[in-house]
């Protein structure tokens, strides 16, 4: 999975898959539908019939008990048709979600491979949030958008079959308005996406960087600049969005028409004042009918637009997160046994692959115990997929890599030996002690785990409550830097004999760097430590530097 | 929010005005529509049973039906059109002020963490949509209803009872819906946070949590979250649903009602108002769905105001004459700190003249960075006396002040783009050579280049794609193309080998010899032989 290919096939049998949970929730929402079309029948022969009976001077309190009940029910039904097909909308948002979520466990870290942090989580997080609407809104909406219409004009038909031919008539028309309905809604996309790639762009680059425009007095100019991307954004937005709710007008036009034409010739009629012989005389109750259901017959299919949209959206994304779900193929790895001594590593003219693509071809580099070992080189140089390799998440594809005179097979993992440290570490939400014994062998005494505190340096702690400490989610509580040396201090209690550092001092101010380097160099004795980096101080720390710019 | 739009949407007020008219009239028009229909018809027929059909005046009524059938129409188009013009042009404006009194308020250079940038992001997106999504319909509801109350007055007191008494109904179906909708939504928030975060670490921190073996276990907690959220989208969306239902249902009776109770009143008004009745509920039902995630948009609308009316970091003074200079900078026992409850240190005597450079030192969190910060008056001292050029700071403009800074921090903000942008928005009017020279002093040479080619380097998202010790050199470079009377350097040789260190202390002090300028240096290595030629001083930080 290099890229995120969309198969708009794959994606609908996907969906298909994701629906089955929620399947019987669109039935319930479907049947709503069709009872609801009902109930808007009865109602409308109650109503006329209150009036004609009114009219004549008769009771009507039989009429009128119909259209009150037939009311209340379409009240329960509309209930029952948005609970129905938001329960089916959710169902199949949690369908996908647990589905990738599972087999991100079977697969790995891998699975997330190819794509930027801030890509893969809203995937995760606002993509599967789309697919809602193809349960909740188009699969009830496609069949409401059928239904309902049929059950009308022959409700309709059954009245007055001038008024039933000329609402039959205008769906002549239908093609037009889903080609229009379908054309507004590519022409929204097209709107939305100019209006998040440009304004929410130049807004966010500003307010983010606020007080360095700030100190160069460049806050009245970047301000222009926004009014002027809001100023183009909006007249470009509005180009569209004149001919897009012209396409609505026209729509509603059709309808409007067709509605009035039924209320004229049934006034006429009703009159005696129609001029054309129409083969069917009309009551007052006969014409309410048609009237009143007149506007029901076109309520599901202006909706199409709307359904358009769900629809579009929800097929998009379940083709994006197709990538998500598919056996990568991927080999589970294996982690090799905890390590008692800090291993000697080398690899010899190896090419390594990340989801099937070749990131680094013939590094020839080697890593002793005790040692620092730098590797250097801009971003793309292949650092990071060099630690990958030794704990199974960058394939071998070429050449050798050997831990102490062993061939290290593909997906054989030094994981249980290692620690890895990234920019920003991650951290258990929870004590520090918890935090200390994720790594630690269980029976560590409270002591050995202080001592690791130490050895690390987060003296910082022992204001705060020491192996007590609990940390908010995300690591809230500890500032970076600090983050930094727990894990540091997690390494030590794990006693990981290999040190797996990635871009460690990416975020940390020049003091906090060099700080953290001296740990690290303390750290170095009795242990391997790797560090991927591209500065200056990481690399006058090393014994050994490997240029992987140079090499490649 | 009302305030809010009235502020920002004062030169649009036409616009908007009209949108909520072209709301207003698309309402009475739906409602008219059907009560008109169904008056006519009925009328039509008695009418026509009492055999007066060729009497009977159908001109009028049938051309209203198509007129308003028409008019419906045009008022949405126009509405939509009106009030999505209003809302872009209103946001253009928002967006400006908002970076305006942000970038005004803030002390510092630091970053606003992602967290709350996200939520400020939202807010804005929820404000802006507030006219359309909100407004609109509302106007459009009311004025429905009141053509309902229209046709009910003219029937009966009886019918008008029962309409006014479902209108009622429903605005109290709707504050019951909306009571307990904020607690509703607080906790649909914090697990669909919940799960935002764990997703966002399960992809961020996934090489760490397989090291450690828990990758398996953040993916379970991840279909966890998963479930649970969808089950409480599910919860916290039923009372608006029961709403919507409860008004529909609320409708059909107040029209039921008012047959009921006008029975003897004209046959063909009682038709009018029910369907007028009914189709003014319809519109209610609507507005009270959108309406129902009031609470979350009044909370955006509140930060937002809140931001709009946040006072600058610092008070400026009324229009002063620009400094003569800011030459020597002499401060006195000045106090500083990130706020007024937090005075981080204090220096005695500071001199900052032509030609020299003072080493700052001290551990970390002494407020290096910030005394630097200070110094460019970014954030106001907080006591103290501090003199530029011989003025008071209070009595000059910050602005002028900082017009003379140049300021190189030690983590560097770029935008998207080339080195050349980079460079532009310290000095927007400089041309290639001037950039290039700047580059030169600065040692910015990155990966080896020494040529004009460097302006073209393109910059990776947050300059990934240069070394730290690079960046850095950058954003010296950008603070030397200003021509600045005061440099001020935060860490510049953190990392730097020999040969650049030295190279970039020559250059700096030959810029500062050759422009009389002064330069304050923070660093936690001093070093007096990298600045030949210039007078030197240094003030130690205590803890």
């Amino acid at each position: 999975m290099p890229e995120d290919r969309e198969d708009p096939l794959a994606g609908a049998a996907r969906l298909k898959a994701w629906n089955r949970a929620g399947r019987s929730a669109v039935r319930l929402s479907i049947l709503a539908v069709l009872l609801d079309s009902f109930a808007a029948i009865a109602f409308a022969f109650g109503f006329a019939g209150t009036i004609a009976a009114l009219a004549d001077g008769q009771d009507a309190m039989a009429h009128l008990a119909l259209a009150g009940t037939a009311l209340a029910l379409r009240g329960v039904f509309g209930w029952l048709r948005t609970q129905a097909s938001e329960h089916a909308g959710q169902s199949l948002v949690a369908a996908a979600r647990i589905d990738i979520a599972r087999s991100a466990g079977k697969t790995g870290p891998a699975l997330f491979d190819g794509a930027d942090h801030g890509t893969r989580t809203a995937q995760l997080v606002d993509r599967t949030a789309l697919l809602a609407g193809h349960a909740s809104q188009w699969l009830p909406g496609r069949m409401a958008a059928v239904v309902t219409p049929v059950c009308i004009v022959a409700a309709v038909f059954t009245q007055s079959w001038l008024a039933g031919t000329m609402i039959l008539a205008s769906t002549v028309m239908l093609p037009v308005f889903i080609w229009l309905t379908a054309s507004e809604t590519a022409a929204l996309a097209r709107a939305q996406q100019a209006s998040l790639d440009s304004l929410a762009g130049v807004f966010e680059a500003r307010v983010r960087m606020a007080g360095t425009i700030r100190a160069f007095n460049g806050v009245a100019r970047e301000a222009g600049t926004i009014e002027a991307a809001a100023d183009e954004l909006a007249r470009r937005t509005m180009a569209i969005l004149r001919v897009a709710f012209l396409s609505t007008a026209v729509l509603e036009f059709f309808a409007s028409i067709s509605i009035a034409l039924v209320a004229v010739y049934v006034g006429f009629k009703l009159l005696g004042v129609f001029p054309f012989e129409t083969f069917e005389t009309l009551t007052l109750q006969e014409g309410l009918v048609a009237l009143i259901l007149a506007p029901e017959f076109y309520a599901p299919i202006r909706q199409l637009s709307g359904l358009h949209h769900a629809r579009s959206d929800a097929s998009a994304s379940a083709a994006t997160l197709g990538t998500l779900t598919a056996d990568a193929g991927c080999p589970a790895t294996t982690r090799l046994p905890e390590r008692d001594c800090a291993p000697h590593i080398v690899w010899n003219k190896v090419d390594l692959a990340r989801s099937g693509t070749t990131v680094v071809s013939g590094v020839t580099a080697s890593a002793e115990p005790g040692t620092i070992t730098v590797l250097w080189g801009p971003s793309g140089s292949g650092k990071t997929s060099l630690l990958l390799s030794l704990i199974g998440l960058a394939e071998p594809v070429g050449g050798h890599i050997a831990v102490d005179g062993e061939a290290l097979g593909a997906g054989h993992s030094l994981a249980a030996s290692a620690a890895w440290i990234g920019q920003k570490p991650w951290a258990l939400e929870g004590s520090v002690r918890d935090n200390l014994r994720l790594a630690a062998p269980p029976v560590t005494p409270d002591s050995g785990l202080t001592a690791a505190l130490e050895a690390a340096g987060c003296g910082f702690l022992d204001a705060r409550g020491g192996l007590d400490y609990r940390l908010g989610p995300a690591g809230q509580g500890l500032s970076g830097g600090e983050l930094q040396r727990l894990a540091l201090a997690r390494a030590i209690a794990g006693d990981a004999r290999l040190l797996l550092l990635d871009e460690p001092t990416a975020h940390l101010d020049a003091e906090r760097e060099a700080a953290f380097l001296k740990q690290v160099r303390k750290l170095a004795i009795g242990r391997t430590v790797l560090i991927a980096s591209h500065h200056e101080a990481v690399r006058a720390l090393a014994d050994r530097v490997i240029d992987l710019g140079a090499q490649q | 929010m009302i305030a809010l739009w009235t502020r920002l949407g004062r030169p649009y007020k036409g616009r908007i005005a009209l949108a909520l008219l072209l709301a207003g009239a698309g309402g009475i028009m739906a409602a008219l529509l059907l009560g008109i229909s169904g008056w006519f018809l009925t009328a039509s027929a008695l009418a026509g049973a009492a055999g007066a059909g060729q009497a009977f005046n159908h001109l009028y009524p049938s051309a209203t039906v198509r007129g308003t059938a028409m008019g419906r129409i045009l008022a949405r188009y126009g509405e939509q059109l009106v009030g999505h013009d209003a809302t872009l042009r209103v946001s253009a404006r928002l967006r400006r002020n908002l970076f305006e009194t942000t970038a005004r308020a803030r002390c510092g250079l630091a970053r606003p963490d992602a967290d709350s940038l996200s939520v400020f992001l939202d807010d804005v997106k929820e404000s802006e949509a507030a006219l359309l999504r909100l407004w609109l319909p509302l106007v459009s509801a009311v004025c429905a209803a009141l053509v309902a109350l229209a046709f009910a007055a003219l029937t009966g007191t009886g019918a008008l009872a029962a309409v006014a008494a479902g209108f009622f109904l429903t605005a109290l179906v709707g504050r019951f819906g909306l009571a307990e909708q904020r607690r509703i939504d607080r906790r649909l928030q914090t697990l669909s946070d919940a799960y935002r975060r764990q997703a966002a670490s399960l992809v961020e921190d996934r090489i760490e949590l397989e090291a450690l073996d828990r990758f398996g276990a953040a993916a379970d907690a991840l279909a966890a979250l998963a479930g649970d959220t969808a089950r409480e989208t599910l919860r916290a969306g039923r009372r608006a649903r029961i709403v919507s239902a409860a008004t529909a249902i609320t409708g059909g009776l107040s029209a039921i009602a008012a047959i009921a109770l006008d029975r003897d009143a004209g046959t063909a008004l009682l038709a009018g108002t029910a369907l007028s009745v009914l189709a003014a509920h319809q519109a209610v039902a609507m507005t009270l769905g959108a309406w129902m995630t009031w609470p979350r948009t009044e909370l955006a609308l509140q930060r937002i105001g809140n931001r709009l009316s946040a006072p600058p970091a610092i008070a400026d003074p009324e229009p002063a004459p620009p400094p003569a200079a800011i030459l020597p900078v002499e401060a006195d026992n000045l106090v500083f700190g990130p706020d007024a409850d937090h005075p981080l240190a204090s220096v005695g005597t500071l001199i900052l003249e032509r030609g020299s450079v003072t080493e700052i030192t001290g551990p970390s969190g002494a407020g290096k960075t910030t005394l630097l910060e200070t110094l460019a008056r970014l954030r106001p001292p907080l006591g103290g006396e501090l003199y530029y050029g011989g003025t008071a700071a209070g009595s000059l403009r910050s602005a002028a002040v900082r017009q003379r800074v140049g300021f190189a921090p030690q983590l560097p903000d770029t935008m998207a783009g080339s080195v050349r942008d980079a460079l532009r928005l310290a000095q927007p009017d400089a041309d290639d050579a001037r950039m290039i020279a700047a580059c030169d002093t600065a040692a910015f040479w990155p990966g080896g280049r020494r040529g004009n080619d460097r302006l073209d380097l393109v910059l990776e998202d947050g300059g990934a794609n240069l070394s730290g010790g690079e960046l850095r050199r950058l954003a010296i470079a950008r603070a030397v193309l200003r021509d600045p009377d005061l440099l001020l350097l935060d860490e510049p040789f953190a990392g730097l080998d020999g040969p650049v260190r030295a190279a970039l202390g020559r250059n700096l002090a030959a810029w500062a010899l050759r422009h009389d300028a002064a330069i304050v240096v923070v660093t936690h290595a001093p070093d007096a032989a990298l600045w030949p030629g210039l007078i030197q001083a240094r003030i130690d930080l205590a803890p």
